[in-house]
């Protein structure tokens, strides 16, 4: 007698999560990831998007002073449209992944 | 008593702590500028034969919090002294100040009282001083990706007061206004800071302009921890006398930025 054989299904990779800025547009980490590569890359033309990596400190990284880091607000505000203060950025967001990791907790859960 | 005033303008500048979004601390060279505050607080020996051997201290440290969206504010004290220092040559002073990013420049409005090592000299400062935060190539950031050198100027004018006797070298007497420009420039090779540091000031009275350059070799022995040789020439406030010194000793450095993760925004 012929054994049928079992199939088990692949599960499927889960849609990435999806959230929203404060102008309600949808954002997933990736792309908030590409926004501040460009971002950053927009501000510094020494860097290059293919350089920027999320464990890259500002400072010891790419070599900024905190007050060039302050740069970063304003392009944050217009183009992800999320507030982060200048003390959060000059005390706390030290590299590239914290500045992705705190954008996206800002932003709502689609 | 006039120097109270100072203190009282340092509460009102040191808002609600309140507002609290964290508290953060440096130590550091010296609270007076971004090059200053990236460079150790130092303790130099200074040795000779058949002479006692002197100390120098020179040394800030500052704390800062939140204040709003666009800015924070510092507060701390500064000292330059030991004693192969002079007292009219030691420095002490604090600060209560507040900065704000309005991109594309940074304003910092600060209140500082400052004295020499006799107390002989004091005054109290309200300031307002200038950066861009970006520009031409070098500007906070580095030259290119190969040469780690980058610069940064500032702009400055500053009110205040003599709170008492000035020495005879000083031009500032009484009420006076004082103007200055910095400029500092760092180069960073690993393990190593190189840096420059010049002011001038133009100064009210009957002579024009003072000035003082610090230049600094720093080499980074442990985290934190470095072997600095410093030279320094020129005139500082607040009795701006003249000297020229070259040093070599110890450096400790704590800088702002803990490094921690931010936290996660409420939602």
């Amino acid at each position: 007698m012929k054994k049928r054989r079992t199939v088990t299904p692949t599960p499927r990779p889960a849609p990435p999560e999806v959230r929203r800025d404060d102008a309600g547009n949808p954002w997933t980490a990736d792309q908030v990831m590409q926004e501040i590569v460009a971002i950053v890359c927009d501000l510094d033309d020494n860097l290059a998007p293919k350089d920027v990596t999320r464990s890259d400190s500002f400072t010891d990284g790419f070599g900024w002073d905190e007050w060039f880091k302050m740069r970063l607000r304003k392009p944050v505000e217009r183009r992800l449209h999320e507030s982060l203060s200048a003390f959060l950025l000059m005390e706390r967001v030290k590299t590239v992944g914290d500045l992705v990791d705190y954008v996206w907790s800002s932003m709502e859960k689609a | 008593m006039k120097r109270w005033v100072s203190a009282a303008i340092a509460v009102w500048l040191a808002p609600g702590a309140a507002s609290a979004q964290g508290l953060d601390v440096a130590i550091a060279h010296s609270y007076l500028s971004a090059k200053s505050l990236g460079q150790p607080a130092t303790f130099f020996l200074v040795g000779a034969e058949h002479e006692p051997t002197l100390s120098e201290i020179d040394g800030s440290i500052l704390l800062r919090g939140g204040w709003g969206a666009s800015g924070f504010w510092e507060t701390g004290a500064r000292a330059l002294a030991g004693s192969a220092r002079t007292k009219p040559e030691r420095v002490y002073g604090a600060v209560a100040r507040a900065t704000w990013d309005l991109d594309p420049v940074g304003l910092t409005i600060a209140s500082e009282y400052e004295a020499d090592g006799s107390f002989a000299v004091e005054k109290g400062v309200l300031s307002a001083e200038l950066t861009p935060q970006g520009g031409p190539r070098g500007l906070g950031r580095p030259w290119n990706r190969t040469v780690p050198f980058r610069w940064r100027p500032w702009l400055g004018a500053g009110v205040g007061n003599v709170f008492d006797a000035s020495g005879s070298e000083d031009p500032e007497r009484d009420s006076f206004f004082r103007a200055y420009t910095r400029l500092e420039a760092t180069y960073t090779p690993t393990h190593w800071d190189i840096g420059a540091e010049g002011t001038l000031w133009a100064v009210e009275g009957s002579v024009g302009t003072r000035s003082h350059a610090r230049g600094t070799v720093g080499f980074e022995i442990a985290s934190g921890v470095s072997f600095d040789v410093t030279g320094e020439i020129g005139r500082q406030p607040p009795s701006f006398l003249y000297e020229q010194s070259f040093k070599m000793g110890f450096g400790f450095h704590h800088p702002f930025e803990r490094g921690t993760k931010p936290p996660p925004a409420n939602r």
